[in-house]
């Protein structure tokens, strides 16, 4: 697989994604190897060529998410255009990855990648097999079920009003302060530049994300 | 100054808080049943047509297709709360509007197949001539919208023919006009902005039984849809359960009753199977967005700063079909008399038809229309008299409530009087940068009649914790976390003891809908007698109990003590746990005999309805210092201010987070954000969140403050009277009136982006 393919915004500014550094968003067709722009046209592409093809062979897509291995058949509950969104929501019933614009441009539909932030939206599927997927609902202990320091910051600061893009921000908050435990406000403005929120104008979630750095020991160092 | 209080004005942990950080909560978009349908809606390629035939017979036949919707199945009922006269706007109709206009709707097995079946409807149409700008709409000679709307002794046009009033007029304007030194006359652009809310517009319909629908719906008010859709299918209210619990964001796109909610119900119908309707992002961004308005300003003015007259003429861009826009208009007239003295007054607005999507209400209601404008009229006008707009500005504010102590309270944060310098003296100016600042004023009127109605049921559980019933929706705004701190308040029980349901229309009583900030007020109010009313039924209880009178009793943290002895307590679970043989309540026959030992239920409710009489006006004001990069056209947020008057806030958390938006939004709307219309076919061609730019973590203001100035209003609960809807309109103006005072340009018209920049300053060559 590209190896840059699924890089999330996290990685990537807005104004580079803007200027159209967005070679990453670029797909493969899962069928004949073509590359097209975007994965709606991939979309359209799949359903006009290969529309009831049988499957090149069986396809089996093995995924982890929150720990738990999941097996899809290609063609049974996961369809080659499927982005992963979609399986997380409709298949596995994840719905706490949002999606909003469907189409890789505001961030709410961020997940973990093998702990890289990545736009679920505009990842397929089929391109997930051996990857390990974190969502939201796999960011409190496992067995406890008590909440990351992040979800707590957040709650505390109240880094979040409708709650739609909250989901996406504190994943992409978790890869940051992964990376960077204890990051300037700077540094955390330019890790959320990919996701955009409407309703807060960022002020108390970029506090959250300072609260969750000190309460992670970060600030400590 | 909230130490009195136990929860008021304390940051709580939000109602919600646990449901959003974990993804758990429940939007409608994440509803998902057993066998349910996807619904795609076929959207005209014409900006203004007669359907002559449609035919979706071949639709249907595609397989997985389960059912179609044209015209022809749709009872032609006009939606009920859009204007009370202009009744244009149907589920669908045999006449498109604007390129993306409802045709018909396929319900399907899966998205894929709806779309591929959208296809496959036949449809005729008869192209007319259609009209994109308002001076097209207007002439003499231009195609008629809605030509079969009642425009009583007028011949049909495309000026609304509104039931809102349209002017409002006191005082000699002519007068004061000839008794001024000085006669200012301004035309402003009031530009359209599109809400980007984060739930695209959705609904999930479910008929339980063939008279019984159930519907999930992504809007602001679940009452007043369940009138529009009782209206439409001909059943009664209460054969309709709306449930809007938790919605992604409104910002005013979801008030009233839009297409994809009657497709949903009648498609589900016509299906026997649940469908949900998801609008994506291009088909969302259109809809009900903010008014572009043409605004008129002819002010005159003294030499010494006294203001004798204001007229102001307005044409709002209603699009293809009112939403809102005779509402808005007639707030508008209104909204500069909230935030200004002034004795002479003529105000008038239009609404006109143009073949564009609609355009609906949008954070601010009037005001943006109004006094997003004349803020900028203002500081021009002291400029005009070459006045402190500071000066200038407390001179002429309206003396009631705090609205100039709001303004001194901001100034003084802001350091105003240090850093004006003077007109055409940028504040600071290095190399090519200059740095200016600005001020922006705004209020809201928000007045009640149809808009101010809430009501809260209260029941006491029987172990003493309490759950409050309101009809209201969390969108964001934190009415959850409002309605229990003021519950816990007014009946002294812990705050973690009450439980909040909302947004169920048959779960929880009547509510007018969640705009115009009026829910802390109009949903508060109630609670909070619902409260006293179960605090007094605990403690005539718990009297019976100890024996001794009610009055002898108190209510603290959930604990019911003697006043004088005050070691003796009683729990409310001990009060209601009771072996007394008398009703508690005063509507209920003193003597019904209760079971010894039984629980003596506790339930109060209260509602409200608030007249026109009693106008909440919120009001802000926003001080900014912005530096403008000459060479480069950029504007770069230096500091922000808003000095806002809230009355009490319930929750500041929630006031802040209501105008941090605004700082965003409003910058955005002033700056960055631009509706892109092709000129062939009038349709918006950025309906997109990357080419329609929106703020980021790294366009917003670094340093911003909230001052939140707290006199409280003599009726609301515990004072406050809500907060935000204003918000937008001082932050834009104060941006524009920044620049204008670091580069002495003024901007007529919004965005004011970079090129529009460089070009004023002849930096370039006409970029379009």
């Amino acid at each position: 697989m590209d190896k840059d393919k699924g890089k999330g915004l996290g990685e990537i500014s807005k104004s580079q994604f803007c200027m159209g550094e967005a070679e990453v968003m670029k797909q493969t067709c899962p069928y004949c190897s073509t590359i097209l722009d975007t994965f709606h046209a991939l979309k359209l592409h799949v359903m006009t060529e290969h529309w009831g093809a049988s499957m090149p062979e069986e396809v089996l897509i093995r995924v982890v998410v929150n720990e738990e291995p999941y097996e899809f058949k290609l063609g049974d509950r996961v369809q080659p255009w499927h982005s992963l969104a979609y399986t997380l929501r409709h298949v596995l019933g994840l719905t706490g990855t949002k999606i909003s614009c469907d189409r890789g441009e505001c961030g709410t539909c961020t997940v973990l990648m093998d702990g890289r932030p990545v736009l679920s939206c505009m990842m397929l599927t089929v391109d997930c097999d051996g990857k390990k997927v974190t969502t939201i609902e796999g960011l409190a202990h496992r067995v406890t079920g008590e909440l990351h320091p992040i979800q707590k910051a957040f709650m505390e600061k109240a880094g979040f009003q409708c709650g739609f893009c909250t989901p996406g921000i504190i994943l992409t908050t978790k890869a940051l302060l992964d990376k960077n435990p204890d990051p300037t406000e700077r540094e955390v403005r330019e890790a959320l530049a990919g996701n955009l929120c409407r309703c807060t104008g960022y002020v108390k979630i970029i506090e959250s994300v300072m609260a969750a750095a000190e309460m992670m020991g970060g600030r400590n160092k | 100054m909230t130490k009195e209080f136990k929860y008021i004005g304390k940051r709580l942990v939000r109602k919600d808080a646990y449901d959003k950080v974990t993804g758990r909560g429940i939007f409608t978009v994440d509803v998902q049943l057993p066998r349910m349908l996807q619904v795609k809606i076929l959207r005209s390629p014409y900006a203004h047509a007669n359907i002559l035939k449609i035919d979706a017979s071949k639709a249907m036949k595609l397989p997985g297709v389960i059912a179609t919707l044209t015209y022809e199945d749709v009872p032609q009922v006009a939606a009920l709360h859009h204007d009370p006269k202009a009744k244009d706007y149907y589920v669908l109709d045999d006449k498109v509007r604007w390129v993306g206009d409802d045709v018909a709707a396929v319900a399907a097995e899966t998205v894929e197949i709806a779309e591929e079946a959208l296809s496959l409807i036949e449809v005729e149409y008869e192209v007319l001539q259609a009209v994109f700008s308002v001076e097209e709409a207007l002439k003499k000679d231009a195609p008629v919208l809605h030509p079969q709307l009642d425009y009583g002794s007028k011949d049909p046009s495309n000026v609304v023919p509104t039931g809102h009033a349209t002017c409002e007029e006191f005082g000699d304007i002519e007068r004061g006009f000839s008794d001024a030194d000085v006669v200012l006359e301004e035309k402003i652009r009031i530009a359209s902005q599109c809400h980007c809310f984060w739930e695209q517009h959705a609904a999930v319909a479910c008929w339980d039984s063939p008279d019984h629908l159930t519907i999930w719906m992504s809007m602001q008010c679940p009452h007043r849809q369940r009138d529009e859709l009782a209206n439409i299918l001909g059943i009664a209210g209460n054969k309709i359960r709306v449930i809007s619990r938790y919605v992604g964001g409104g910002f005013g796109g979801k008030a009233r009753f839009l297409r994809h909610l009657g497709i949903a119900a009648l498609l589900a119908k016509k299906a026997h199977r649940p469908v949900r309707v998801l609008l994506t992002q291009e088909e969302s961004m259109p809809l009900a967005v903010r008014h572009a308005a043409d605004v008129s300003w002819k002010m005159g003015i003294k030499k010494d700063g006294r203001i004798t007259a204001i007229e102001r003429d307005c044409v709002m861009h209603t699009g293809s079909h009112v939403i809102t826009g005779g509402y808005i208009g007639q707030t508008s007239l209104v909204e500069p008399l909230a935030v200004y003295r002034v004795s002479n007054y003529r105000s008038r607005v239009m609404n006109v038809y143009t073949n564009t999507n609609p355009a609906g209400s949008f954070r601010g209601f009037g005001s943006t229309e109004s006094n997003t404008s004349l803020a900028m009229v203002m500081f021009r006008a002291a400029e005009a008299i070459d006045m402190d707009p500071l000066e200038f500005l407390l001179k002429n504010v309206n003396p009631t409530a705090a609205k100039a102590e709001c303004l001194r309270a901001g100034a003084e944060k802001f350091g105003w009087g240090n850093k004006w310098k003077g007109w055409a003296r940028p504040t600071m100016i290095q190399g090519s940068k200059k740095r200016g600042i600005g001020i922006g004023l705004t209020s809201s009127v928000r007045k009640g009649g149809g808009q101010g109605v809430g009501s809260a049921i209260l029941t006491v559980n029987q172990d003493g914790s309490a759950t409050v019933f309101i009809g209201s929706v969390e969108l964001g705004q934190g009415i959850l976390t409002a309605v229990a701190k003021i519950a816990a308040e007014g009946l002294g029980m812990p705050y973690d003891d009450v439980t909040v349901v909302n947004g169920d229309t048959e779960i929880t009583p009547f509510d007018s809908g969640q705009s115009g900030s009026h829910t802390t007020f109009d949903v508060g109010l109630p609670t909070l007698l619902a409260a006293r009313d179960a605090k007094c039924q605990l403690l005539r209880l718990a009297a019976l109990r100890v024996g001794v009178e009610p009055e002898d009793l108190e209510i603290e943290d959930g604990w019911i003590y003697v006043k004088k002895t005050p070691e003796k307590r009683l729990s409310f679970r001990d009060a209601m746990f009771t072996p007394t043989v008398q009703s508690p309540s005063e509507t209920l026959p003193e003597t019904i005999p209760y079971f010894i030992n039984s629980v003596v239920p506790v339930i109060a409710q209260a509602s409200l309805t608030r007249g026109s009489k009693v106008p909440l006006q919120g009001f802000s004001a926003d001080f900014v210092e912005v530096e403008v990069d000459t060479e480069a056209g950029e504007v770069k947020t230096i500091n922000y201010i808003t000095a806002v008057d809230p009355g009490r806030a319930i929750n500041p958390d929630g006031v802040e987070g209501q105008f941090e938006y605004a700082v965003s939004a409003g910058m955005g709307w002033s700056l960055m954000e631009e509706v892109v219309r092709d000129k062939v076919s009038g349709r918006i061609l950025n309906a997109n969140r990357l080419d329609y730019k929106i703020p980021t973590t790294l366009d917003v203001a670094q340093n911003s403050s909230i001052v939140i100035v707290e006199p409280t209003d003599p009726v609301g609960p515990f004072g406050a009277k809500g907060a935000g809807e204003e918000a937008m309109a001082a932050s834009a103006a104060a941006f524009a009136n920044a620049i204008h005072s670091a580069i002495g340009v003024k901007f007529d018209d919004f965005p004011i982006t970079p090129a529009k920049i460089l070009q004023a300053l002849s930096k370039e060559p006409k970029l379009r």
